[in-house]
């Protein structure tokens, strides 16, 4: 095992560096080394799962001691359960995919091997994040995971908006870093040591007022990364980097790390099932909340990023109620929809030049029929209709949401099934149903080529079966981990009818909103309508945009006036007292600097013999 | 090898002094000057290797002669873990510093050589002085070369710079001088070891008022909020290199005065104060990363940074756990490497545009792609991105925290999402926006990226594998926390009672010191 987890995650580094180092003599044949070392690491991830699915056992060791001081000892090692098998798994094999989409997407960049490069260390990092074992190495991923998405989102570093945006992505999720600090900190005084197992193995019960709070730490930590309410601002924004690494961010890396977090701490979180609680109410919310914003949005890769963010809420609905097997099956059937819909959005940008306003696009179905095809498959998943993936896995949160008897965060649940088929559709039918609406562009467009379209076409089969082992995941994650107790209800038939009815419902609405509008235009003039219409247009203002208006503006302001008025006059006020003594002092300074180093030396032995003087005296 | 300190300290000092007699030649003068400082480098690599880890806690290398019998002032040189890693750092951070600013050292080299050097030997004395007297020369020694230094050869404001530098730091110097006389006069001695061993007598007011004379000195060294407002202009008034001394070196006088002198000696007035300090110490980190963010001048940005840094490492060693201090020690390693080289690549800018004012360069990373990477790197393990140096330091440092007071940690972790705000948006502006034809210049050159490579490596090393710089470390920060966690909240009494086992102690130290001189 060891030369496998080593073989899986370090390829990945290795590519890095050797594209890294060596970017501008490999230039444009940067993929030979990328894309075959994630494949490579694929592999190993195919063979990590095979592993410790037929042996059922967990796997741990440690390379070396990374951290000692005192009673912490951090090591560097791994820990691959059948939780991190299946993460390793979902994410190097569609991270694969990405990379072979790339060299099409990215064929005329002239940065093209330092894009492999940054894609491979993102990978890398993802991987040291979920093997880890413990929580300190976790963070190394975690961070490591941030850096990555900062170099990516801000990888057109020439445009403003893109550095923009990478540091927006680095600063929020800094501040969600600072929580998982905390919520490290707070572990390693509870329990002595920040290992898995040993944390694991531990008595757990203790103190379950600092257990919650080491959890709600966490917690803010996984906000960060996993772009909950508030801390999901930065990832709209991320949509500056090139297509495919919003791909890599939403489905196979990055985002899923606050899922990932919170499974891998299960045997805590059923400690104290409230803190678990406060995690679902957030998801809960947040599904909804990101919902709203995609509903007006006109940005192609804008809405998919707000269903990101929501779908990421129904994955801690899932796992902050106890029923991990759920949040982190909907984390793996979204993984491959979410690939594919950020892919077809790739595909259909490169057809249409960049644009990303789907009110110049329309009609698109007969120019780019994979594209079509493909993110229709997605976009059904997405929707949560049977028997695609994402049914199965959604309706599981649903069904779990109904039975843990949090009314709330059940209706919140199926609320979001609401919105998310209508803005969905409301995409689908406005990219590729009725008339071209930008006839240049139309005229233009052009499907994808092959190396594109095959990674679509995989995802997307992914996409339509990837839910049918629902039943085998299950088995397969409650055999290691910890769950919570529900009276197991079999799932009816009612739930599914209900969902899809929503979901339906959904695509209806958007049908005759788009395709056939029956919809009376007098609405639009509506002065609520029209409000509503506004406020979500500007994503609930400042609720959106605290990172611009409060960290970037106010607290900038702020700290302008404290340097100016206290730094500058009450801090410094002894040398405004002592302007004169200074002006004496800088003549004597200047009449003493005559260039002859022997007054210098002169100089520094009197004042050197004063202070002995002084001082024996 | 015996005698290795010494010539740690008296190899630049002398060196200084034959360049008095050496011929003016700029290339030579130069040249002369790099040859002594990589000697003295690879001197201090040879103290080291001849550095028996295995009793890192002690003090090794001793050297102990009588200077002036009559006051007791004897000259006692020693280093323990944490005192070897600072020599060795001086030498190293010196080196780089002269070598990478030859083209910006004006005419008058040799008399900035001059200063340079003694600089170099006076900060090797104050970090392997055992006799308080000695270690106050030294302390104070430093601050004559890097007056002229910055007076001289710095900017247009550098009279008004250096007046508020010289002021400020001669005069909390001064209660440090006046506490060390004071204790001479209660017990008879300024060595180290004995003053060490006999302060614990000591009423705590006495001790506390002590403590506050010592830790006035180093506070304003380190610095700690709020005696920190010499520090930017000094920072930026200095011409680079010296920028990197202040920063890099003298800066962790302050923060290895109190560990080596201000808390074991005073023990119960450092826990008195540790509230006080360390709350000062996170307002530091949080103050300074704010007045940071509003600069538009990249070495008023990166001084304010330092400051901000310093605090991390101030909080650690007042945590008095084995993590914080841990935390700081290595913090000062990493601080002197990362902020060091900083201002070095700074320099690098600065000379070829003579301006290090964002306003006027920009999207350097199209211009000058690999020197933008290098700094990238070095502002990554400044802002404590794990594996890379600087986030061992501050993990250890808010983990004591933490472990002290919690809400210590709350507050102080506020730091870490600072570093990020204020960095990388001064990043994005020097590498990324605003890019100009006018700006076209050679990329680093080999030369200059062999004067920062061995703290690149470091960067990396001691990230992956910190425990080369903690296990030299450990003994002396265990040891600090004992005699805190033993003095703390403990009445004179109860010392009174413990006084035989001191003296125990005591008689055992002077047998170390013996040995150590036989060898």
């Amino acid at each position: 095992m060891d030369a496998l987890v080593l073989l899986t995650l370090f390829v990945p580094f290795v590519g890095f560096l050797i594209n890294g180092i060596f970017n501008r003599y490999i230039g444009k044949k940067a993929h030979w080394i990328a894309v075959p070392a994630l494949g490579i690491s694929a592999l190993g991830g195919l063979a990590i799962l095979w592993q410790v699915a037929g042996s059922g056992q967990v796997f741990e060791n440690t390379f070396w001691t990374w951290i000692i001081a005192d009673k912490l000892h951090v090591p560097f090692g791994y820990y691959i359960d059948n939780l991190a098998a299946i993460m390793v798994f979902v994410v190097t094999f569609v991270s694969f995919w990405i990379h072979l989409y790339s060299v099409g997407y990215m064929a005329e960049d002239r940065s093209y091997a330092r894009y492999f490069a940054y894609l491979n260390f993102f990978v890398f990092a993802m991987l040291l994040l979920v093997m880890a074992n413990n929580y300190v190495l976790m963070f190394v991923g975690w961070e490591g995971v941030g850096l990555a998405s900062y170099l990516l989102i801000g990888f057109w570093f020439h445009k403003k908006s893109a550095s923009d945006a990478a540091n927006k992505a680095f600063i929020v999720n800094r501040i969600g870093d600072a929580g998982f600090l905390l919520g490290i900190f707070t572990l390693f005084a509870l329990f002595g040591t920040l290992n898995y197992t040993d944390i694991f193995g531990s008595n757990l019960t203790v103190n379950k007022g600092l257990l919650s709070l080491a959890l709600i730490f966490l917690f803010i930590g996984a906000t960060g990364k996993s772009a909950q309410f508030p801390l999901y601002v930065w990832l709209p924004d991320a949509m500056e980097g090139p297509t495919p690494v919003s791909a890599l961010i939403h489905a196979a890396t990055m985002v899923t790390a606050g899922v990932y977090m919170v499974a891998r701490s299960a045997p805590l979180f059923v400690q104290v099932p409230e803190a678990g609680y406060i995690v679902a109410l957030t998801g809960a919310f947040t599904a909804v909340f990101a919902a709203t914003m995609a509903l007006v949005n006109n940005d192609i890769k804008r809405i998919i990023a707000y269903s990101t963010i929501s779908q990421i809420g129904y994955m801690m609905v899932g796992v902050g109620l106890g029923a991990y097997w759920a949040g982190i099956f909907h984390l793996y059937t979204h993984a491959f929809f979410k690939a594919l819909l950020f892919l077809g959005a790739g595909s259909v940008m490169h057809a249409m030049h960049d644009v990303l306003d789907i009110n110049r696009m329309g009609g698109l179905k007969e120019k780019l029929p994979h594209t079509f095809w493909t993110f229709l498959i997605g976009s059904l998943a997405l929707a949560g209709i049977f028997p695609f993936a994402g049914f199965w896995s959604k309706d599981a949160i649903i069904h779990y949401s109904e039975l843990s008897g949090y009314s709330i965060i059940f209706y919140l649940t199926l609320t979001g099934v609401l919105l998310t088929a209508f803005y969905t559709f409301r995409l689908v039918f406005r990219v590729f149903f009725g008339e071209p609406r930008d006839r240049e562009l139309y005229e233009k467009a052009h499907e994808s080529p092959p190396v594109m379209l095959i990674p679509m076409w995989v995802l997307a089969f992914f996409a339509v079966v990837a839910g049918f082992v629902s039943g085998w995941f299950q088995h397969f994650l409650e055999a290691q981990l910890p769950h919570a107790h529900f009276e197991h209800t079999q799932a009816g038939i009612t739930l599914p009818i209900i969902t899809n009815g929503l979901a339906l419902i959904g695509i209806l609405i958007a049908y005759f909103m788009y395709v056939k509008p029956a919809v009376p235009s007098s609405l639009g003039e509506n002065p609520i309508v029209k409000g509503i219409y506004k406020i979500l247009y500007y994503r609930w203002g400042i609720i959106s945009d605290w990172y611009e208006i409060v960290l970037m503006g106010w607290l900038r302001s702020l700290a302008a006036g404290v340097y100016r008025f206290f730094e500058d006059l009450f801090i410094d006020g002894t040398v405004v007292g002592s302007a004169g003594l200074t002006a004496a002092t800088g003549n004597i300074v200047r009449k003493l600097q005559d260039g002859k180093y022997s007054t210098y030396a002169l100089l520094m032995t009197a004042g050197f013999i004063l202070i002995l003087y002084l001082l024996v005296l | 090898m015996n005698g290795i300190l010494s010539l740690l300290i008296w190899v630049p000092v002398i060196g200084a002094l034959l360049l008095l007699i050496l011929p003016r030649d700029r290339k030579f003068v130069l040249g002369y000057s790099l040859v002594v400082l990589g000697m003295e480098f690879l001197l201090s690599l040879i103290a080291l290797g001849s550095f028996d880890l295995s009793r890192a806690g002690q003090f090794q290398l001793m050297e102990k002669y009588a200077w002036i019998p009559s006051f007791g002032i004897n000259y006692i040189l020693g280093a323990d873990g944490l005192s070897l890693l600072m020599v060795v750092l001086t030498t190293l951070i010196a080196l780089i510093a002269f070598a990478s600013s030859l083209r910006l050292i004006k005419d008058g080299e040799k008399v900035f050589a001059f200063f340079f050097l003694i600089l170099t030997g006076a900060i090797v004395g104050v970090f392997s002085s055992l006799n308080l007297f000695l270690f106050f020369v030294f302390y104070e020694m430093t601050l004559i070369p890097a007056y002229f230094l910055i007076g001289m050869f710095g900017d247009e404001n550098r009279y008004r710079s250096v007046f508020k530098f010289f002021i400020y730091t001669m005069l909390s110097g001064i209660f440090m001088g006046v506490a060390i006389i004071y204790l001479y006069l209660q017990t008879g001695t300024f060595d180290y070891m004995a003053v060490r061993s006999s302060t614990a007598l000591m009423d705590l007011s006495v001790q506390i008022w002590l403590f506050l004379a010592f830790a006035l000195a180093f506070a304003v060294k380190s610095p700690l909020f709020p005696f920190h407002s010499w520090l930017p202009d000094t920072y930026v008034s200095a011409p680079i290199s010296v920028t990197v001394m202040l920063s890099a070196l003298m800066a962790k006088m302050g923060t290895y005065g109190f560990i080596r002198f201000a808390i074991p000696l005073f023990p119960q007035g450092a826990a008195q104060m540790s509230n006080v300090i360390a709350v000062l110490a996170i307002i530091g980190i949080i103050y300074g990363g704010f007045m940071a963010a509003i600069q538009t001048d990249l070495k008023r940005l990166l001084a304010y940074s330092s400051f901000a840094h310093m605090g991390f490492i101030i909080l650690g060693i007042f945590a008095f756990n084995v993590y914080g201090l841990q935390g700081a020690s290595i913090q000062m390693i990493n601080h002197a490497l990362t902020t060091g080289v900083l201002f070095i690549l700074l320099g690098f800018l600065y000379s070829r545009y003579r301006t290090t004012s964002l306003a006027d360069i920009g999207g350097l990373a199209r211009v000058i792609p690999f020197m933008m990477v290098i700094f990238a790197i070095f502002m990554l393990a400044s802002i404590g991105l794990p594996g890379l140096n600087g986030f061992i330091g501050e993990f250890l440092a808010l983990l004591g925290a933490y472990n002290a007071n919690p809400w210590w940690a709350y507050i102080g972790v506020i730091g870490v999402i600072v570093a990020a705000y204020y960095m990388l948006p001064a990043y994005q502006k020097l590498a990324f926006l605003n890019s100009s034809d006018k700006l076209k210049t050679q990329d680093m050159t080999l030369y200059e990226f062999l004067t920062v490579l061995v703290p690149l490596i470091l960067v990396f090393a001691l990230g992956v594998y910190p425990k080369m710089a903690l296990q030299y470390t450990e003994p002396t920060s265990a040891s600090v926390v004992e005699v805190v966690n033993l003095r703390r909240n403990i009445q004179p009494e109860v010392i009174q009672e413990e006084l035989q086992e001191i003296q125990g102690m005591e008689a055992q130290e002077e047998e170390t010191i013996e040995q150590g001189e036989e060898q």
